[in-house]
Parts: C-alpha cells; sequence; structure tokens
C-alpha cells in the first residue's frame, strides 16, 4: 500500500506543479468541453427533419407522425435497392429508416441521428398504430451506432393482431434526415418529447463522450509517465523494487487513473454548474465503459512504452501516443461519427473495445439498454491488452 | 569479507566488448574505485552487478549470495545506489522524493530518519525545497541521500561527481568517504584519476578488462608514476626543480616527503598525488 499510495500522491503533485502536464491533463479537458459542450449547444434550435417514406398509406400516417415532431416527411418510390440506397443516406449525415418485408425495422443513421429516428418510429408505431397493445413491454432493443437492430420482434406480436401488418411487412422505405438527435429515455416506453428533450440528450451524449475519453486518454498518460520515470532513472528503481514489476506498474497506472478522475470530476463539477446532465457520470453503463477504456488505455500506454523501451536506443519523448490516440478518438466515434466512414473500415472498427464501450454507454445512459454480452467481450479485449502491455514491459531495458 | 564478487564477468553488445573476464572484489569497509576511460564498461559493470545488465558470463556475489538477473530483496535491502541517468522528480520536493523512493525501494522509515539521511548528506536545509530548483551539488547530495535510505552496507555509485564543479566533487566525495568511516563500503566508478587517488583505498583499472587492482601507492610502484612536492622557499633546495616560480621535486611516496623537506626554509608546501591517468595509459599502452 504504501508504494501505491506513494506513487499516487508523487503522480498527482508532480502533474499538479507541472504547467504542461496540468494544462493537458486538467485545463484542456475543461476548455473542449466549454468549447464544444457548452457554447456550441447554445445556440440549438428545434431539429428539423426531412422523411421520406415509400408510398403506402401506412408511412404516410408515419410520416404525419414524424412532422408533428417538427420533422418532413417525404415519400421514396421503385428504390431497386432500397437498403444500400438508405446506407448511402445515412452516410452523408441523414437518419434512415427501413421496414423490411419480413417485419424487421432498421434504422440506418449517423451515430447522432440514428436513435432519434428509431424511438420516434418505435412510438408512432406503438402509440399511433398499435395504441390498443398498450399492457404490451416495447423495449427498444439494441442500438447501435445509430442503427437499430432487431427491432420488431416485440412489433411483430403486436402486428399479428392489427390488419395494417402486412402495410409494415411490405417493404416500408423510410428516409429521415435529422440535424439532431432526440432522446428516448427509459427502453422504448417512456419517451421524452423532443421539442423539451432534444438538447439534454445532446448534452447527455457529449458528456459521456467526454468522460469516456478521459479513460481513454490514459493510454497518453501512462505513456508519458512510463517517460518521464525513464528519464530521471525512477524505472531501474522501479525494476529493482522488492515490490515487483506488475505491482510498480499498476501502481504508476494508479497515479495516472488519480489524475484522469480528477479530470473526470472537474468536468463533471463544470457540467453541473452549467446545467448539464451530470448524473450521467453515474450510470453504471457509463461506468463500466469508463472502467473498459481505463484497462484499454493504460494497456495501450504500457505496450508503447514498452517498445519503446525495447526497440529504442535512447531516451526521447514517445512519438506514437498522440497520433495513435486521435486516431483510435475519432475512429471510434467520440469526435465523429463513425459510421460517416467507409464501410470496410467501419466493420473493423466496431471491434475496437473503445467504440464497443462509447456504443454500450450511450444506449445504457440514453436508453437504459445493456447489451452486456457484447460489452463483455470488448470490456475482456480491453483487460487482455493491459495484461499484455503489463507482461510485454521490461520496466528497463536489461540488453 | 568480501561483499562485492565479480568472477569472471563477460558482457557483449552485438559485436562489441564491454567486458571481457573481469574479476575483482571488494572488501567491506573499504572504498573501492573501478576507474576507466568513457566507454570502459564500468557502468555495464556496476548495473550488472546489481542485475540490471544482462551478463553473458560470469558470477557475481552480493553478500556472498550469488546474484542472477534482480538480486533477491534481503541482498537488495543491504544496497544504497546511484546509478547513471539517475535523477529525481523535478516537481517534487527533495522531501517528497525521498518518500517516494524508499516506498519504491519497500524502505519503511519516519520522518525522523528521513531528517536523519538528509542531514548526514547536508540536505536538510533545503529539504521542502522543489528538486528540480536546487543547484547540480544539491542534487547530487539528496541523490546521495536517497541511496542512503534504509541504512545499506554498501553503495553502489556510478560517478557520484561527475557534472559538478570542483569544490562540489570534492565535497560530495568528502560526504561518501565520511560514509566509510561510518562502516559503510563504497564501490564507485569514476574516469577522473584526481578522485580515484584521493578518495579510493583501492582502484580496479578497467578497459574491457580489468588492468590492474590495488591501492594507490602499489599501483603506482608497479607501473612507475611519483607524487609532485611544490615548495615555496626563500633559497633553492638542493636538486630540486625551478617550476615557475616554485620549487618542484617528486617523490616515490608520501613518505618520502618529510626527508626532502629536511632543512628547508619552505613558505608554503603542496603535495600532489602522481598522476594516475598517466599510469592509466602505461598500462593501456603496454
Amino acid at each position: 500500500m504504501g508504494l501505491l499510495k506513494e506513487l499516487v500522491l508523487a503522480t498527482v503533485k508532480s502533474n499538479a506543479r507541472e504547467r504542461q502536464a496540468f494544462f493537458w491533463i486538467l485545463i484542456f479537458p475543461l476548455m473542449i468541453y466549454i468549447i464544444f459542450g457548452v457554447l456550441l449547444l447554445q445556440d440549438e434550435g428545434k431539429p428539423r427533419v426531412a422523411v421520406y417514406i415509400s408510398n403506402s398509406s401506412t408511412a404516410e400516417k408515419l410520416a404525419e407522425w414524424l412532422r408533428w415532431y417538427n420533422i418532413t416527411a417525404e415519400v421514396v418510390k421503385g428504390l431497386d435497392d432500397p437498403i444500400n440506397f438508405l446506407k448511402k443516406q445515412a452516410a452523408v449525415g441523414r437518419a434512415a429508416v427501413y421496414v423490411a418485408t419480413n417485419g424487421n425495422v432498421t434504422i440506418y443513421s449517423t451515430s447522432v441521428y440514428g436513435p432519434m429516428v428509431a424511438g420516434l418510429v418505435e412510438r408512432a408505431l406503438y402509440l399511433q398504430r398499435f395504441g390498443e397493445f398498450r399492457n404490451i413491454t416495447m423495449n427498444l432493443p439494441y442500438v447501435e451506432g445509430g442503427v437499430m437492430y432487431n427491432a420488431t420482434y416485440k412489433i411483430d406480436e403486436a402486428m399479428a393482431n392489427v390488419s395494417a401488418t402486412s402495410v409494415f411487412r411490405n417493404g416500408t422505405h423510410i428516409l429521415a434526415t435529422i440535424p439532431r438527435w432526440s432522446p428516448q429515455f427509459g427502453g422504448g416506453v417512456h419517451y421524452v418529447d423532443l421539442s423539451t428533450g432534444l438538447r439534454g440528450s445532446v448534452k447527455a451524449t457529449w458528456l459521456v463522450r467526454m468522460g469516456l475519453v478521459i479513460g481513454f486518454y490514459l493510454m497518453l498518460t501512462v505513456a508519458f509517465t512510463m517517460y518521464s520515470l525513464h528519464v530521471t532513472g525512477f524505472l531501474k528503481r522501479l525494476y529493482l523494487s522488492p515490490k515487483g514489476r506488475y505491482v510498480s506498474l499498476l501502481a504508476v497506472a494508479l497515479g495516472s487513473l488519480a489524475l484522469s478522475l480528477m479530470s473526470l470530476f472537474s468536468i463533471a463539477v463544470l457540467a453541473y454548474l452549467v446545467g448539464h446532465p451530470a448524473s450521467v457520470f453515474t450510470n453504471v453503463g457509463f461506468l463500466v465503459a469508463f472502467i473498459s477504456n481505463v484497462l484499454f488505455g493504460v494497456g495501450v500506454g504500457l505496450l508503447i512504452s514498452a517498445a519503446d523501451i525495447r526497440l529504442r536506443s535512447g531516451v526521447t519523448p514517445p512519438v506514437l501516443p498522440t497520433p495513435l490516440f486521435l486516431l483510435l478518438a475519432f475512429l471510434s466515434g467520440y469526435f465523429m461519427p463513425a459510421e460517416l466512414m467507409p464501410e470496410g473500415i467501419l466493420k473493423v472498427v466496431q471491434n475496437l473495445p473503445p467504440y464497443v464501450a462509447r456504443v454500450f454507454a450511450e444506449t445504457a445512459v440514453l436508453y437504459g439498454l445493456y447489451d452486456w454480452w457484447r460489452f463483455t467481450t470488448a470490456f475482456s479485449a480491453s483487460m487482455a491488452i493491459l495484461v499484455g502491455g503489463l507482461l510485454l514491459h521490461p520496466v528497463v531495458k536489461r540488453q | 569479507m568480501v561483499v562485492v564478487e565479480v568472477v569472471g564477468v563477460s558482457k557483449k553488445y552485438g559485436n562489441v566488448t564491454a567486458l571481457e573476464d573481469v574479476y575483482l572484489e571488494v572488501k567491506r569497509g573499504e572504498m573501492f574505485c573501478v576507474m576507466g576511460p568513457n566507454g570502459a564498461g564500468k557502468t555495464t559493470l556496476l548495473e550488472g552487478i546489481l542485475g540490471l545488465r544482462r551478463l553473458d558470463r560470469g558470477t557475481v556475489r552480493l553478500f556472498g549470495v550469488e546474484v542472477r538477473g534482480r538480486p533477491p530483496f534481503d541482498v537488495l535491502r543491504r544496497v544504497g545506489y546511484l546509478l547513471e541517468g539517475m535523477d529525481l522528480d523535478t516537481a517534487l520536493t527533495a522531501w517528497e522524493n525521498l518518500r517516494l523512493v524508499a516506498a519504491i525501494g519497500g524502505v519503511k522509515t519516519s520522518d525522523g530518519e528521513l531528517r536523519a539521511v538528509l542531514e548526514a548528506v547536508g540536505a536538510l536545509e533545503y529539504a521542502k525545497r522543489l528538486y528540480g530548483k536546487l543547484s547540480a551539488g544539491q542534487k547530487k547530495r539528496v541523490l546521495l541521500a536517497a541511496a542512503l535510505l534504509g541504512r545499506p552496507e554498501l553503495l553502489i555509485l556510478d560517478e557520484p561527481e561527475a557534472n559538478l564543479d570542483v569544490a562540489s566533487r570534492l565535497e560530495i566525495m568528502d560526504l561518501v568517504k565520511r560514509l566509510v568511516a561510518g562502516g559503510v563500503t563504497v564501490l564507485f566508478s569514476t574516469h577522473a584519476a584526481d578522485i580515484a587517488v584521493r578518495y579510493a583505498d583501492r582502484i580496479a583499472m578497467l578497459n574491457r578488462k580489468i588492468l590492474a587492482v590495488g591501492s594507490v601507492e602499489e599501483l603506482v610502484a608497479k607501473f612507475g608514476g611519483r607524487w609532485k612536492v611544490v615548495v615555496r622557499t626563500k633559497r633553492q633546495p638542493a636538486g630540486q626543480e625551478r617550476d615557475g616560480g616554485l620549487y618542484v621535486t617528486y617523490v616515490n611516496s608520501p613518505a618520502e616527503v618529510a626527508e626532502v623537506l629536511r632543512g628547508v626554509e619552505a613558505l608554503e608546501i603542496s603535495v600532489h598525488p602522481p598522476d594516475l591517468g598517466e599510469v592509466f595509459r602505461k598500462i593501456w599502452g603496454s
């Protein structure tokens, strides 16, 4: 415990006193939050959404329903390859809904717009078309990156009892373009009004992403802390420490984590002060996703440091962490919708632990849905990366 | 009792031989110097003894215990070290740094013990100042204090006087010498012949392999080199050379100085140790 305590204290004090470190770890995230999370979200108007619906009476009703939320609906006719068309629409920032002949509803969109459409469509199905089945639990199934999967297993039950079922089964194409996404809380049953909940939802999403990025950012903090320990010869001391190298490395990681938690705390305070939903940080989904990102960040940081020590002869600052962090953060949809990327890249990206963690946390916070199975896989991968970092880190180059 | 024993140690970096069949013994209570030019293998040897370098061949024993890789903790706790590139956190105070070093080394220290260590090296007055704000000499004192945590019986110091001004390097080495007087065994390296001559009880001349081992007197006696005696006097003693207004003579050992000065009215006398660098070059050349 002595080593953990002293290393955590030393890391916190040292970084708090170093102006550069203090800026990057504590001030910079706050600046980003203020610029993008507070100032740019101030002028958020009503959503303006265009919806294209195939020529059917049911779809028209659905369009009307969407228009009730200030969404513009239009009809799409005679598409040879509707799915491909809708995916392309989604790729340019629009949201699209496809009701297949087998009744499966799929929402194509960017991660920002999709859930709103998903919620609206589901609500339309539930309240407008099948209101008499209110006592049926209509869970909004897994929404990933704006794509709602397997949405119809409950709807099918409802549809089986109404005359309009066939219409929905008959290949309705809905395309929506939405500038912002909307809130849906409560797993598809308790929807929040779009016009009042939109802002809160965007802010919640922004908070989740900022919080998760801080966990993920540990790859830089750990890599640079290890570098600093290398420069000061502390790594030699750690190698010779009776605590063993694993405990020593974990103690270093814990020191870095303490900084991340301080950063997270300061963002939570700032969010609270400006009226943002800081309580998202207490959501179980967010917390486990944050831990997953922490494991991933520490693991990658250790791997970078291990490679630096093993492969480089001199002691020079690591060059990899910053570009790697930015690349992974962008790919994983923290700074831009991941769905805008080419499909091939997206397929790879969707397996990255930070991507899965983000989607898991957002879905948990906004819908109360938890895809534990998928998340556990990503969590295990993050854990494996951490273990790999610990095992491969030599602490010193024993040449 | 032998504290450090190095038996037939060899080390190569690729095709470059760093150490070749090195043997040496450091006895309890002595101040043993490994002297050699840059690139002679001093750091490799000292870090190899502590397991920080992978040795190709040979055996290292610390306190009679054979060590391979990192020494066991019950051995390590008896060793203090100040190695190449070892520094402290510039954004922490000297005090905080020592607490951290103690925690890493598994040394339980009270505030009183920390204070005593800092006092022993004359660093107590700036214990609460940021390490980064200290002068080079002050930093070295704090580093020495870090090496002394846990009251080690053996100190391994890699060029402890390096990068210091003339006065500071002597102060630091005087400190180390005092530690030896207190019962600590010191194994240190240097490339400065004057430091080796002035402080070491025994010197191992290293240039990839051990070229010679012994006290200054033994080395000088064996390989040549004389002590320089500079005398300012009213009249020139017989047999002395004139050197810039002073009279200079050379003797084989300090014991001969009194003999030389007999009958001389000296105003000022200074005695300079033999130029061990010259001896080193002579050995190396041979």
